[in-house]
């Protein structure tokens, strides 16, 4: 049985989430716009409110790994003092 | 089956309204909503969303409370500021500044924020400018020129932690009483980019790099001490509250988190994560009605959102007798 649901919505602000929303149902934003959600009617209920667009596992991860190894070259292409000031973005395995 | 004056020896109130202090575990049944009602149902702390900035600033500052806040500069060499009222953001009066990695009056409330050293263009400045509630002003410049350093306190009454002077973390802490800054003794373990929270008296540094530490240390006034370590190694992490009721969130390990920890003055608890991890926003309020703005996202882009942490309590709620 799946454990997730993945999608992407654009984060509105205010009410976007909402304490309810994170004690019924488990819930992990990533770049892209990519959110994980707990999968239950409450979640499922959430993304479509949101105007969100369902993807699958790969799909959602493919769009995470293209902004992260973007943002990863970026990085490696910066001074090595520009380097000191933050550390180079990690790959995310989404769950 | 038993009846609730067996199990517990007393009888449940009926009672026209709900009363006005009830204790954790009290059963009562309010006789104008027809409902059995139990005071206690814990309720779990959590993150939600709040309002967008107006821009997306990256490492920024900020202080003030969940629903009266301000944030103040930004990556790279950002000059704005911006107003939240608790759901919305409104832009105000630019910094005559700009600058990200700078120190802030953690305590002080939206109307007489504090903003002090930071960076300019990879350049250390020692510029320090006052908030007043609708403009910024130049006062006087701290003793030395200082990247991405923490501070805490209020106007009138700050404290700077660390930083980076001269491309070399710096232990130094300095106090400002409103109108002059001056030298207020070293930290055990130098570094820059902590998080800090508390007063001018009784502060709290966390984490910081490089490299990434997961040391603590309180100052009393005059002198820093090395307490309990924060749970992992952490730099660009954001906080709020004071020594005895601090919450810590969000920051690199790496990779970039959306852990929570609140701190006793003694020990480190977890609270739960925020819903996007991130990195350099602004904490602002209390250990149990927090603000976090902005900062950078697990890629390194500079975000609008925002998240509101609320502590764990808890509530009545009507049982149902089927």
């Amino acid at each position: 049985m799946a454990l997730f649901i993945y999608g992407t919505a654009t984060n509105t602000g205010k009410g976007f989430f909402t304490h309810q929303d994170r004690q019924d149902f488990f819930l992990q934003g990533h770049p892209a716009n990519v959110w994980v959600i707990g999968y239950n009617e409450k979640g499922a209920r959430w993304l479509a409110e949101k105007g969100g667009v369902e993807k699958t596992k790969a799909e959602a991860q493919a769009l995470v790994d293209a902004e992260v190894t973007a943002a990863q070259e970026a990085w490696d292409a910066l001074s090595d003092e520009a380097k000191a000031m933050n550390d180079r973005p990690t790959d995310i395995t989404l769950p | 089956m038993a009846g609730y004056n067996t199990i517990r020896g007393l009888r449940v109130k009926y009672l026209s309204a709900d009363p006005a202090n009830p204790e954790d575990g009290q059963v009562w049944y309010n006789s104008t909503t027809g409902n059995l009602r139990l005071d206690g149902i814990a309720l779990a702390g959590s993150w939600a969303s709040g309002g967008n900035t107006n821009t997306a600033l990256g490492t920024t500052a900020g202080n003030g409370s969940q629903t009266s806040a301000i944030i103040m500069g930004g990556a790279d060499t950002l000059n704005n500021s911006e107003l939240y009222n608790g759901s919305a953001w409104t832009a105000a009066p630019t910094l005559n500044t700009g600058r990200y990695g700078a120190g802030e009056a953690t305590q002080a409330p939206q109307t007489a924020a504090l903003l002090f050293a930071g960076v300019v263009t990879d350049t250390a400045k020692s510029e320090t400018e006052e908030w007043n509630g609708s403009s910024w002003s130049e006062v006087n410049d701290m003793p030395a020129d200082i990247k991405q350093l923490a501070g805490a306190g209020t106007q009138t009454a700050a404290l700077s932690i660390g930083g980076s002077i001269s491309g070399s973390n710096n232990a130094e802490s300095y106090i400002y009483n409103g109108t002059d800054w001056t030298a207020a003794g070293n930290m055990n373990t130098a570094r820059e980019r902590a998080a800090a929270f508390g007063t001018q008296t009784a502060a709290v540094a966390v984490g910081g790099s490089p490299p990434n530490v997961n040391n603590v240390e309180e100052y009393d006034g005059s002198a820093w001490t090395a307490v309990t370590v924060y749970p992992t190694n952490i730099t660009l992490a954001s906080a709020a509250g004071t020594l005895t009721a601090g919450l810590v969130f969000s920051g690199s390990i790496p990779p970039t988190t959306g852990n929570t920890n609140s701190y006793d003055g003694t020990n480190w608890t977890a609270q739960p994560s925020m819903a996007t991890a991130r990195q350099g926003g602004a904490g602002a309020g209390t250990s149990t009605s927090a603000l976090m703005a902005s900062g950078a996202n697990s890629a390194g882009a500079a975000v609008t959102t925002t998240e509101e942490f609320t502590g764990a309590s808890t509530q009545i709620k009507n049982l149902s007798t089927s």
